[in-house]
């Protein structure tokens, strides 16, 4: 069959997309270790690109850089496996994926129009490591959002030395509250709302127990959250979320954006002898 | 592959290992209002296509009618008639065609990609995007497609090149994940639709039409097979693998065969995914009995023996069953109880 001006301009734009964009040639999943079938594992690092979404007003809404990572089937390799050598790219609209990406980056734009304006998404995530159903493909693929985040917070904004002449900035988000609350993501797929009241009231070594025999002045509730009802929690920790900000709905407080961390991204790994590497013997610290 | 997508997965994890997958991987996160665009479809539909988009939204809506007749008491909270209130789940459709389609080589479904550039505005941000073209299509992976030859015949479709013979959707919000101008639902005319002539707004009048339009929305609202729901637990009701091929072939009209592994995949095995994160409702008959609107067009016929209360013809509406599915989903769970919608 003659090839029709179509047919060449969509193979011009797919090449386009394969010529300019630094990626694996197949564009598979890039399992450089590998969980098999029959239980057994591959050697080697992973290696991911990185994805930054830049803060606001810097590109367009539907922007964001990607640094790429040399991998074992790059196409036109750089430098060694594991090495951020090629430039930054600016992914747009074009891109394979992109649309993927920032469905899960911003959710406030892809949730339900009631609550547009809350600023929510992951800080930083894993993209997922799992074949994709549909036919546009996600690669692995870390993602920092620098909208966020506060990069400045209540523990980095004090100099180090309070010299004459240093700079008084205003005070960062959260710093003066006398209680916060968080989302905490850990296995069984089990997540867990904790809410400290009266910070100012702990006395450092105190600790609350769950039967509430605790001191009332140095409150502390732990909820399990039904994530049936908060399904964009689940979306934001099936998509990779390692740590953000997601939307929170319950009957006492209303809906509310809540820091999320997932607990299982920081789980240490297991040592030779399988137990945990940051402990050699109960009450010793390695 | 004939039917619509459902997940797999070639690397599993220990058995040992707790499932962290289920159906709520596509739910739509409540309160969405689910934004439908329409592919500028072929010139030969230009005419009628106002009427077509219309019709097509019109049995989108069937779930909402559905919802209101079947379990009027939950229609505030799983389908509230504004968008401001953020509960539940609906449809927000585009009135004007998006992505205008490359060209007519339709053999190749990824020429739908527009080559809008950088100052092109003209594309709005949408969760599910409608190709009316006439099936079969093939859907591109432009980084998986490395033979650019058209496939021949009964030749296997090559590494990245996916052959749609049927009315397909991806399943709720994976829909997210096609590249924008990649459709996420086909609707458009199939089997015997396309040997008998009929138009794609007469098509859409017949029972076939109006149950493959509505069940595919229904898959665009996160709800998988009925006939799958693991409630339903041993499958020895359904007909030998050989038997069901040759039915679905002839419910369907179309020529291809479906394989052992789309016949396992889609009719014989049960959903993949953990109940505990599944929004599954307990099954209101029996798998004979099923009537459904989210199964084959004639379930009765892929069974050994239809139970008595078995549909006769198609199902061209969301029965109680999809509601309480539905509900299940999107609704607030008020008792912590499966919800079982009304008689109606």
């Amino acid at each position: 069959m003659p090839q029709s001006p179509a047919l060449d301009e969509t193979l011009n734009s797919a090449q386009r997309t394969r010529v300019h964009r630094h990626r694996a040639t197949d564009g598979s999943i890039q399992f450089q270790r590998t969980f098999l079938p029959n239980g057994s594992q591959t050697p080697g690092p992973e290696h991911h690109d990185i994805l930054l979404v830049p803060p606001d007003g810097v590109a367009e809404d539907d922007q964001f850089f990607r640094m790429p990572v040399e991998k074992p089937t790059s196409f036109d390799r750089r430098g060694p496996d594991g090495h951020y050598v090629a430039p930054p790219e600016l992914l747009d609209a074009h891109d394979y994926a992109q649309r993927s990406v920032l469905s899960v980056s911003d959710p406030a734009a892809w949730g339900p129009p009631a609550f547009a304006d809350l600023e929510r998404g992951p800080a930083f995530a894993t993209l997922p490591v799992k074949p994709e159903p549909a036919v546009a493909f996600v690669g692995i693929c870390y993602l920092v959002n620098t909208n966020n985040l506060n990069f400045r917070n209540a523990w980095t904004a004090e100099e180090w030395i309070d010299l004459p002449g240093g700079v008084n900035l205003p005070p960062t988000p959260g710093t003066n509250a006398t209680s916060f609350e968080a989302l905490l993501a850990g296995p069984r797929g089990k997540v867990f709302r904790v809410h400290i009241d009266a910070v100012d009231k702990w006395t450092p070594g105190s600790r609350a127990v769950a039967s509430g025999d605790s001191d009332p002045a140095s409150k502390c509730t732990v909820q399990c959250v039904d994530l049936r009802e908060q399904s964009e929690i689940w979306s934001q920790l099936r998509n990779g979320a390692v740590i953000g900000r997601v939307l929170y709905r319950d009957e006492a407080d209303g809906a509310r954006v809540v820091p999320l961390v997932n607990i299982t991204t920081l789980t240490p790994r297991e040592s030779e002898d399988g137990r945990p590497s940051y402990i050699q013997s109960k009450g010793e610290i390695r | 592959m004939i039917f619509s997508p459902r997940p797999a997965c070639r690397f599993k994890a220990l058995q040992t290992a707790v499932e962290v997958a289920g159906t709520w991987d596509y739910k739509w996160p409540k309160g969405c209002r689910i934004r439908v665009a329409l592919q500028t479809p072929p010139r030969h539909l230009a005419g009628d296509l106002e009427a077509v988009w219309k019709r097509i939204q019109d049995l989108a809506n069937r779930w909402h009618a559905a919802v209101a007749s079947f379990a009027p008491d939950r229609l505030d909270d799983v389908w509230p008639s504004s968008t401001s209130v953020p509960l539940g789940i609906g449809f927000s459709f585009f009135d004007t065609p998006l992505e205008a389609p490359m060209g007519d080589a339709s053999f190749l479904g990824d020429s739908h990609k527009s080559p809008f550039t950088r100052g092109d505005r003209g594309f709005s941000r949408y969760d599910v995007l409608v190709s009316l073209e006439d099936l079969p299509v093939f859907r591109v992976d432009p980084f998986r497609f490395n033979d650019v030859a058209e496939p021949e015949g009964d030749r296997p479709p090559e590494e990245g090149l996916e052959r749609v013979l049927m009315p397909m959707s991806e399943l709720g919000a994976y829909a997210r994940r096609a590249d924008f101008g990649s459709p996420t639902i086909f609707l458009g005319r199939f089997g015997e639709a396309v040997t008998k002539g009929w138009s794609l707004l007469e098509y859409l009048h017949t029972p076939l039409g109006e149950h493959a339009t509505v069940q595919q929305f229904g898959h665009v609202l996160g709800l998988a097979n009925e006939h799958q729901n693991p409630a339903y637990g041993v499958r020895s009701a359904y007909r030998p693998p050989a038997e069901l091929a040759a039915a679905i072939q002839s419910m369907y009209g179309i020529s291809q065969t479906p394989t052992d592994e789309e016949i396992q995949n889609h009719i014989l095995s049960p959903w993949p995914g953990d109940r505990a994160f599944s929004d599954w409702a307990e099954p209101i008959r029996a798998l004979e009995d099923l009537e459904s609107v989210m199964t084959h067009a004639r379930h009765d016929k892929l069974l050994k023996a239809p139970g008595t209360l078995a549909p006769a013809g198609l199902v061209t509406s969301p029965t109680r069953t999809d509601v309480s599915n539905l509900v299940n989903m999107y609704g607030t769970t008020r008792t912590g109880q499966a919800y079982r919608a009304n008689a109606g």
